[in-house]
């Protein structure tokens, strides 16, 4: 269906003999497309949710339950998920202006317009530099004057509403997979269903943190979400029901897992030069471990995380006590060396730190130990299983939930991979190491049991052998893995 | 023989209607004695001394302690078991004692309990401005002529007095000459200031009166050598300034000197500062290591803060650190114009001080330290802690001098026994003040206690003792020393 939307947009300009920019509102009009589709083009594939909550916001409300008490609808669309929002018929009384903010084409506002300013509504639009000039009384012309008529902003709205679409008169939008989250802060447990984290878990250059990000290890798929429940504490446990299995396929083990690790291993980095040797050596195969995973649960990281687990506590008083005596260094030179990095050790030692690495260890075992039937596999992946060259990441995938987003970024069918899996093989994907701005489709090979490979159709020239050199290199260390440097480590 | 001294002193007082204590500059004349020594009780040891460049600030009289005597080498005289080089004439000290500023042999800094003591005619200053010795008053009615009434007049004469006595026992006439008590002389080899220079300088210098009260020679920045060592200090300043692409000096010169006075050795301080300037550079970056540097790193810190000296485990985890001197400078290298924390000026230092660090323990093997450090010999063990007690292995002539010193007994047999490799010497301190010196038999592998002294000869504690016994168990456990190979064998390698 065709949209017609008004809209405002800023004219930045900087006066004669100023220095700074300036804005003003300037108004424009587009016209969008919205796909109409039908039932079978964008089958339902899940009904969520939340029990409604003042306190809900604009993410949770999203995927809450309809006014009238029935769950939304999520169907997918070429392997993406869109929610249910409202009726067709109502989206040009929501885009009117005045209203379009608090609609899904409110995204597309720009930085540096004040939606907040209550005199938005009613401001004056300007429509060139001469009006402008008059209304400022300006009598010079202005030093710069970027006004696009709103090209920026049409250009946007055109994107956003492609991610939109209706069907049956209902609209969709656009949503990252609603998965399970679980929260237990300053005691109040919530469990709602959220957008998965947009940050892709094996892209670790990525800064897109999503805001639920900070301090909650618990996600899962909606599939899933069984292996979890338990550890809900709270009432109000969601409404979700999934129709196609396959739509459910994020990892929320892998992300959970690999953020404790990387949480516990920065904890362990800082007060490195305090651990006891035993730590430290947990922490340098841990530090390894996760520079080798990219973002994977790898069997090394697993042993890593047990080793440092494992650490024996030296809470023997009477060694506490001779660390301390010897960290009362006398002089150097005629001077006190006050601090020691010995009195920061037998500080350590007294603290509840060393317990407390070995507990976040702990919890990360339990939290992997939770982790769903056959989602995960290792299928002989050795201590080393990454290779990173130039600006190419070759390394096994091991977990359906990996292959499932890689596999709609190259624009295969993910079961094809998840099946080889199943029948031992093992997937080896090649892609761009850091953000790209025009990144190369992940490429895929499978490596049988007996060692034959065979490269997936849609692979660039010379994958294969990016493949051959990853093997060699996986195979050359298959014993002595913590002699390799470790990618992406950096020097001192 | 009576020498006058004219000097400083201060005085305490309140002036009328005020509150608050000020202090009063007075000039006085101090009469000190300096004992005559016959030339038969002060045999000579060494015969030698450096030259005097007036242009250079370090060659101050006053910081060249062995200063050459009229272009010829001084003299180096035992008297009552210590150093004592030949100053000048009689004459000469009686006139230098009237110099204003760091020439005069008195001047230095000395303390009264709470303050210091303005001794010497150096500190000449009163009410802030610097006045001629002469102007000053001379007593309390001069005082009062110029500035008025003073009351509650405190005169603090008595601490100048004693301040320069105690500074007098430093000189010893002998034979119409006059004689500084001076520690151990030591050749001296620094880069700095462009180029090489060999100095001869004080093994333990008295700081309150060479370089101002501080240590100029570090052995950050210098390798020192025994006096008996020429040869070989000449060798390794060649090698340095060749290195460096600079001139060598040699401003000093040994005439003569007896090898039965030669208790120093500059390989134990040497490897000791180096190590622990490597440490210091290393410690930062230890996120970023491999397994088996950081277990270098950690070896060499517990090493050294257990044993904050000169220890063979020291000695083995710097070598394996600096074994591991490739993947430093790829460390080093990789840092460079990247974004990671090693960026900028953090690792600047590391590889200098391991060069430093391989200098060292270069000097270190090739020592020639017979019967002077006896660390190879001995069981290699680091200290052993109980509180504020310390066990450890006494592994050189000039500690077991200190210690000897600290007790007043005589222990040279026992220190003869550890040096000729018969025995250990381990020693115990309580804060840092030596309680117990004993020497452990180990040549039958039943560890037996030869002989043992104690401070005034008194019984120690239980704990010591108890410690001491730790530590000999601990030592002989760990005897195995610990190898390149053995942490090679724990990595599977």
């Amino acid at each position: 269906m065709k949209l017609k939307i008004e809209f405002h947009y800023p004219i930045s300009f900087i006066p004669y003999r100023h220095q700074n920019t300036q804005s003003e509102v300037g108004k424009a009009e587009t016209e969008v497309e919205v796909r109409e589709l039908s039932d079978g083009e964008a089958p339902v594939a899940m009904l969520v949710g939340n029990p409604p909550n003042d306190r809900m916001d604009r993410h949770e409300a999203r995927l809450a339950l309809k006014d009238d008490g029935s769950p939304r609808r999520v169907r997918t669309y070429m392997g993406r998920h869109f929610v249910e929002a409202g009726r067709a018929s109502a989206l040009p009384y929501d885009v009117a202006p005045g209203r379009i903010m608090n609609s899904f084409f409110g995204r597309a506002k720009p930085r540096n317009m004040a939606v907040d300013d209550p005199t938005y509504g009613k401001k004056k639009t300007m429509t060139g530099e001469e009006v402008i000039r008059r209304y400022s009384s300006a009598a010079k012309p202005f030093r710069t004057f970027n006004d696009d008529h709103g090209a920026a902003m049409a250009a946007r709205l055109e994107r956003l509403a492609s991610l939109m679409f209706v069907v049956d008169g209902v609209v969709y939008e656009y949503t990252p997979e609603p998965i399970i989250r679980i929260t237990g802060r300053y005691g109040e447990h919530k469990a709602f269903i959220g957008p998965r984290p947009r940050k892709e878990r094996h892209d670790h250059d990525s800064f897109d943190f999503h805001m639920y990000e900070f301090g909650e290890p618990i996600r899962s798929s909606l599939l899933h979400a069984d292996t979890v429940k338990d550890l809900y504490k709270g009432a109000d446990w969601p409404f979700f029901e999934v129709v196609d299995p396959a739509a459910s396929a994020f990892d929320g083990t892998g992300y959970d897992v690999m953020e404790l690790a990387r949480k516990l291993e920065q904890s362990l980095a800082s007060s490195a030069a305090a651990l006891p040797w035993n730590m430290l050596e947990a922490y340098y195969d841990l530090r390894d471990a996760l520079a080798d995973a990219q973002g994977r649960i790898t069997p090394r990281l697993v042993g890593a995380l047990e080793g440092v687990a494992a650490v024996e506590a030296a809470d023997d008083p009477a060694h506490i006590a001779a660390v301390a005596a010897s960290a009362v260094v006398g002089d150097r030179h005629g001077y006190q060396v006050r601090e020691t990095f010995f009195s920061r050790r037998s500080e350590y030692l007294r603290s509840d730190k060393l317990s407390d690495h070995r507990g976040m260890a702990a919890e990360t075992l339990a939290r992997w130990g939770r982790r769903p039937e056959g989602q995960h596999w290792e299928n002989g992946v050795g201590p080393v299983s990454s290779l990173v060259e130039g600006n190419r990441r070759t390394m096994e995938i091991l977990s359906a939930g990996m292959a499932c987003d890689l596999a709609r970024r190259a624009g295969i069918d993910a079961a094809v991979l998840i099946e080889a899996a199943r029948d031992g093989d093992r997937i080896i994907v090649s892609q761009d190491a850091a953000f790209s701005s025009a990144p190369l489709r992940p490429a895929f090979a499978l490596v049988a049991p007996d060692g034959s490979m065979r490269v997936l159709p849609g692979a660039a020239e010379g994958a294969e052998n990016e493949f051959r050199k990853y093997l060699d290199h996986a195979e050359a260390h298959a014993d002595n893995a913590f002699l390799v440097p470790a990618p992406g480590l950096g020097g001192f | 023989m009576l020498v006058q001294v004219p000097s400083t002193y201060r005085a305490v007082f309140v002036r009328p209607k005020k509150r608050s204590q000020e202090y009063a500059c007075l000039r006085t004349v101090v009469e000190v004695e300096i004992r005559e020594v016959d030339a038969a009780d002060a045999p000579v040891a060494h015969v030698l001394g450096e030259r005097i460049e007036p242009a250079l600030p370090e060659s101050h009289p006053e910081h060249v302690p062995f200063a050459m005597a009229g272009g010829r080498p001084a003299e180096v005289r035992i008297i009552d078991g210590e150093f004592h080089v030949r100053r000048m004439t009689v004459e000469e000290f009686g006139e230098a004692t009237r110099i204003e500023g760091w020439d005069n042999p008195f001047a230095g800094h000395y303390r009264d309990g709470q303050a210091n003591v303005n001794a010497g005619p150096l500190y000449t200053f009163a009410s802030g401005d610097r006045q001629k010795h002469s102007d000053l008053p001379q007593d309390r009615e001069e005082f009062e002529a110029v500035q008025g009434e003073a009351r509650k007049w405190e005169d603090r004469r008595h601490a100048t007095v004693a301040a320069l006595s105690g500074r007098a026992a430093h000189f010893a006439v002998v034979d119409g000459s006059v004689y500084e008590r001076v520690s151990e002389p030591t050749l001296t080899l620094s880069l700095a200031a462009g180029r090489v220079a060999l100095r001869i300088t004080e093994a333990a210098p008295d700081r309150s009166r060479f370089h101002r009260g501080h240590g100029f020679y570090t052995p950050q920045s210098c390798i020192r050598f025994g006096v008996d060592e020429m040869p070989r200090a000449l060798a390794e300043g060649e090698r340095l300034a060749a290195e460096a692409g600079v001139p060598f000096d040699v401003l000093c010169e040994v005439e003569q000197h007896s090898p039965w006075h030669v208790r120093f050795r500059g390989e134990p301080e040497l490897v000791t500062e180096r190590a622990w300037g490597l440490l210091e550079a290393l410690t930062p970056h230890v996120t970023a290591f491999s397994h088996l540097l950081g277990r270098a790193w950690h070896d060499l810190a517990t090493a050294l803060y257990e044993h904050r000296g000169c220890s063979l485990p020291a000695i083995d985890a710097m070598r394996r650190v600096v074994a591991m001197r490739e993947e430093i400078e790829k460390g080093v290298a990789r840092a460079d114009g990247s974004f990671g924390y090693g960026a900028g000026r953090e690792h600047d230092g590391l590889l200098w001080r391991l060069e430093g660090a391989e200098t060292a323990l270069h000097m270190w093997d090739t020592r020639s330290a017979e019967g002077i450090v006896w660390a190879a010999d001995s069981l290699g063990s680091t200290a052993t802690f109980d509180g504020t007690a310390r066990a450890w292995e006494v592994t050189d002539l000039m500690e077991a001098d200190a210690i000897a010193a600290a007790f007043g007994q005589d222990v040279s047999h026992m220190v003869a026994a550890a040096a000729a490799g018969r025995a250990s010497l381990v020693a115990v301190e309580e804060n840092r003040v030596p309680r117990l010196l004993f020497s452990l038999d180990t040549s039958d592998g039943e560890p037996r206690v030869t002989e043992s002294v104690s401070a005034h000869g008194a019984q120690p504690a239980r704990r010591l003792l108890d410690l001491a016994e730790r530590h000999v168990a601990r030592a002989l456990e760990n005897g195995s020393r610990p190898g390149l190979d053995s942490e090679l064998g724990a990595f599977g390698l």
